[in-house]
């Protein structure tokens, strides 16, 4: 399907957009393009789902996009505006940030102009964004159980996430036919179709064609502007990449990096999958014919993963290196090595490489990872394969020869490669659910006279607010489904050209979800201590705890100090470790059960993180574990910050107990001291392979001193080039706020 | 640990054994080879001046000025049960069990008990001593030590004497006993300037080198002060050192004193 609005000259693209890449903060203070959107968008409201979303691309693309850059090697820069239609760039669908802009409006910072197309941007899409329509449709017993949006901004049990994330292509297909060949399999099976899927994935298509001319020609005269002689040849190369995928299959590794990146930007997907095997044989073919040097490729690689960090999702943005089932490990492991090293020498917070390994993968690329690793940029995260498989075959309960095509999301949160969607559309904040539940103690004293009534209105509570997570998500995938059904995605995924059906209308094979848990240990260690000192030890009353709690401690030091001596999960000690163990099984388990009745294949718990753990911590009270209301929670299946004592082999030995089978993925944020990786590389490749071979399954290694963090944090001018692992992303650690500054400060440094 | 580890092996005439220890540190990588678990026996005869954990002096526990206390009474099967916990880092690393002090040998049944339970668990084992034992009474230890890392402070007996308090009679014969078996050794050298190293003591420790057949290295250990802030809390007075915390080069230097001597030298 053509659009008739044709594309804007690009050089009056970057002062029509004028709207700063998605993550910044100030807002923008003019709205043309977003309001052209939103007339455009009432012109096709009416037409079917596919077709409308073929027209939305086709207004958005290549207008949002922007020209290459010196030292660019790929085409291929995004600044998204403050309305679109994707998965998940601006919001879900159709979206636009009515909170944003209500807020500004209130403040006072725009001009009147301005103001009043604001307005109209919020009239319009108050009740139309995607969204909104999602709120809409939850049954009213979901909603009564998930209230508000405001997770960062609110107290809260737990909250909605409107997005589609979890999902990610395998590019074969891409590679293999090419856009000529793409529209012909289209074409060809089409007759078997809806009419409104097939123009749908053909107009797509356009979109994807009229993009790449739209960069042939925007780099061609970038080229014959480019003042740096490499630019200007690097230029013309990759103007007659972009010609030539217009008619052909990719042919080369530059061809197939333009290809599967540009494929990426359109589709709003913001993770790349198993690069290395889809282009490692690209890379071995052009360095066997002497089309590219090795210098050559890298220079391509670091290019690319520049252009990925400054599209920053930087809790996205995977590519995943090695691992069971690829298809050229040999060519794939060329890929792996130079990708790790292309990080190596970026050193930016993206993309999150990751590597897969397993006992008789080639070696190089583990020693390659601790090696770059060593050095400091967090990357590649690692994860164990030989653990891995076995836990998605558990948890997603699927085959071997189908688990092999596990990868990991933003936040590491496991999926079956174009088959299986299983975005977090879901919060939890077990720490507020617990709170909650010893309210009641409050209220009616004497509520739970034995620790096991306490814990059972607590797993209540829990599979009642999961249970309403998995309805929601489901409610989100249909509402979604209706309103912008994911073309690329589509396009793509396993099953949904065969049958005929969008992404989430019954193409995709597995409707999966996940929720995203957070303050697991917090919560488990402050249901050790109440079972030590109010069941055990009759020390206080559960009612004189919870008064301090809700006191947040004043006048109660004496009880505090008492909390936080109590056991602590993080040093192997058998009681806190128990109840850190009975905590997981039941969120893990009551998730699990909450997918059929949900009609859901699958839903499961992610412990994962990213600041969240800061953030909910922000609005909840005082915790049994001893913490103050408003500081942080435990990250992931990490022990509370500073509260293992005992060793890093002890704390591993606490998160082994942890079974890794029951869910789709947990971080381990691990902070080793330089010297461990120098001095001590013997002892530090001991102790991870003793964990690796226990069943460890992931670690995210940060190597940094604490004489560092401390002066980066006196002096953040000088220490840009310091990036640490946050939870589930990498950040510059000046860049952090202060109290997750802190937060990082406290974990504990294995030296 | 209120319950019993399995992956223990019970060692009935050591475990009920009890002695006071001061700390039990996992994942410790300075105590000899790979990761090790170190145990901390609380007392020592000798009283060195430059000593940097004076709450291990005294035998019996003690409450700091802070409220901090030093020391309990643990059995061996409470020690083994936490030691064998990491019996999976040990044997990727090559680590084990290490006894230190304090002086670990002064609470002799219990060392001894220590020794003999690891043993029974198949745990590689270190002994941190200063040698300072009745020579009979060392050589019934030395079957069940894989490496001792045996203290050099001084050669000079006067000298020995007025830095620790104790002859370095039986010290230097043990050491010498050591070196003829062929027993698994390294020697941990405090090296304080200006008190107990100088041209002398690296002579000294040359000349003892190639008397010890099962040597695998020298490790010199820095002066530091970051102990000082506990003897205040013990109620100690701070000994006074001419001294000072050495820098890179110095350390350096001491590193090529003992260039060319056939076994591993590390500094820090």
């Amino acid at each position: 399907m053509k659009t008739d609005a044709a594309p804007l000259p690009p050089s009056t693209l970057p002062d029509l957009l004028n709207n700063g890449a998605f993550f910044e903060r100030e807002f923008p203070l003019r709205f043309d393009y977003e309001l052209a959107f939103t007339r455009r968008y009432a012109e096709v409201e009416r037409l079917e789902p596919c077709a409308r979303e073929a027209a939305m691309l086709a207004f958005q693309f290549p207008r949002i996009f922007q020209g290459v850059r010196p030292g660019d090697r790929l085409a291929g820069r995004i600044c998204y505006p403050k309305t679109a239609v994707g998965p998940q760039a601006v919001g879900v669908g159709y979206s636009c940030p009515i909170r944003e802009l209500n807020r500004d409006l209130a403040q006072g910072r725009f001009s009147e102009t301005t103001a009043q197309k604001a307005r109209s941007l919020v009239d319009f899409w108050q009740s139309r964004r995607t969204q909104a329509k999602v709120r809409a449709a939850f049954a009213p017993e979901v909603s009564a159980l998930l209230p508000s949006d405001e997770w960062a901004w609110e107290s809260g049990e737990s909250f909605p996430l409107y997005r589609i994330a979890g999902l990610q292509f395998s590019h074969d297909r891409l590679l293999e036919l090419g856009l000529p060949g793409l529209r012909a399999w289209v074409r060809a099976q089409a007759p078997a179709h809806a009419g409104d899927f097939s123009n749908g994935l053909l107009g797509a298509l356009d979109v994807l064609d009229e993009t790449l001319r739209f960069y042939a020609r925007e780099t061609l005269e970038a080229s014959s502007l480019a003042s740096d002689a490499a630019d200007r040849a690097a230029f013309g190369r990759i103007a007659a990449d972009l010609t030539a995928l217009r008619a052909q299959a990719p042919r080369s590794l530059s061809q197939a990096c333009q290809l599967v990146w540009l494929y990426g930007l359109l589709s709003g997907i913001w993770n790349y999958g198993r690069l290395d095997d889809e282009l490692g044989p690209f890379l071995q073919a052009d360095l066997k014919n002497g089309v590219l040097t090795e210098a050559g490729a890298l220079e391509l690689l670091q290019s690319w993963f520049r252009l990925m960090a400054a599209y920053d999702n930087r809790f996205d943005n995977r590519v995943m290196l090695g691992g069971r089932g690829r298809k050229h490990p040999e060519a794939a492991d060329q890929f792996a090595l130079l990708a790790m090293e292309a990080v190596r020498r970026n050193r930016l917070n993206q993309p999150q490489l990751s590597l897969r390994f397993y006992a008789g993968q080639n070696p190089a690329l583990y020693a390659k990872a601790l090696d770059v690793l060593g050095q400091g940029v967090t990357f590649p995260i690692l994860y164990n394969d030989d653990v891995v498989v076995r836990d998605v075959m558990r948890a997603h309960n699927v085959d071997e020869e189908t688990a092999l095509d596990w990868l990991p999301y933003g936040c590491g949160e496991t999926m079956l490669r174009n088959r299986s969607v299983a975005t977090p559309n879901a919060i939890i904040n077990l720490p507020e659910v617990l709170n909650r539940v010893l309210d009641a103690e409050a209220r009616a004293p004497g509520a739970y006279p034995a620790f096991e009534s306490l814990f059972a209105a607590y797993a209540s509570r829990v599979e009642a607010l999961l249970r309403a997570g998995a309805r929601s998500q489901r409610t989100q995938y249909d509402t979604v489904a209706r309103e912008a059904p994911l073309l690329f995605a589509s396009l793509l995924y396993d099953d949904c050209v065969a049958r005929g059906k969008t992404l989430l209308a019954g193409g995709a094979r597995y409707l999966s979800g996940t929720n995203e848990t957070y303050g697991n240990i917090t919560a488990s260690d402050a249901l050790a201590a109440l079972n030590k000192l109010v069941y055990q030890e009759n020390k206080y009353t559960l009612a004189e705890v919870v008064r301090a709690l809700r006191a947040d401690f004043a006048g109660c030091e004496g009880l505090r100090a008492d909390l936080l001596a109590a056991p602590k999960y993080g040093n192997d000690d058998p009681e806190a470790d128990t109840v850190a163990v009975r905590v997981h099984d039941q969120v893990c388990r009551a998730a699990a059960r909450a997918a059929s009745p949900a009609g859901l294949d699958h839903y499961l718990v992610v412990i994962i993180n990213n600041w969240a753990n800061t953030l909910l911590g922000r609005f909840t009270g005082a915790t049994a574990d001893g913490r103050r209301r408003g500081e942080s929670f435990s990250n992931a299946n990490n022990p509370t910050s500073g509260m293992d004592r005992c060793g890093v082999t002890a704390f591993l030995n606490s998160l082994l107990k942890l079974d890794t089978s029951l869910h789709a993925g947990s971080v381990q944020n691990m902070k080793f001291s330089r010297t461990m990786f120098t001095r001590d590389r013997s002892r530090l490749e001991a102790l991870l392979s003793a964990y690796w071979t226990r069943g460890g399954s992931q670690a995210m290694i940060t190597v940094v001193s604490r004489d560092d963090l401390e002066a980066a944090m006196r002096e953040p001018e000088k220490w840009g080039h310091l990036l640490v692992r946050v939870g589930g992303f990498s950040m510059r650690f000046v860049d952090l706020d202060r109290d997750v500054q802190l937060d990082i400060l406290k974990r504990t440094l294995n030296e | 640990m209120k319950t019993a580890n399995p992956q223990r092996v019970p060692c009935p005439e050591a475990d009920n054994v009890s002695g006071v220890v001061f700390d039990v540190q996992r994942a410790a990588l300075r105590d000899g080879p790979g990761i090790r678990t170190t145990v901390f026996l609380k007392g020592c005869p000798l009283r060195c001046r430059w000593c940097h954990n004076p709450e291990s002096q005294r035998f019996e526990p003690q409450t700091g000025k802070g409220g901090k206390r030093y020391g309990r009474t643990m059995t061996v099967g409470e020690i083994m049960d936490v030691a064998a916990r990491d019996r999976a880092y040990y044997e990727a690393s090559g680590g084990g069990i290490t006894l230190s002090g304090g002086e670990p040998t002064a609470q002799y049944g219990f060392c001894r008990a220590l020794l003999a339970a690891a043993r029974a668990n198949g745990l590689h084992t270190c002994l941190d001593t200063s040698g300072h034992l009745e020579p009979d009474k060392f050589r019934a230890l030395a079957p069940l030590v894989d490496c001792f890392l045996f203290d050099f402070k001084a050669a000079d007996d006067t000298a020995h004497r007025s830095l620790t308090g104790v002859s370095n009679k039986w010290i230097l014969e043990n050491l010498a006993w050591l070196g003829e078996t062929g027993a698994g050794l390294r020697l941990r050298c405090p090296v304080v300037p200006g008190v107990n190293a100088g041209d002398a003591y690296f002579e000294a420790l040359k000349a003892w080198i190639p008397r010890l057949k099962g040597l695998r290295g020298v490790d010199l250990l820095p002066y530091h002060a970051i102990g000082n802030a506990k003897y205040a809390d013990v109620d100690m007075p701070l000994p006074q050192l001419d001294t000072h915390v050495p820098d890179d080069a110095e350390k350096q230097r001491w590193k090529e004193a003992l260039a060319n001597v056939g076994v591993e030298v590390t500094v820090g």
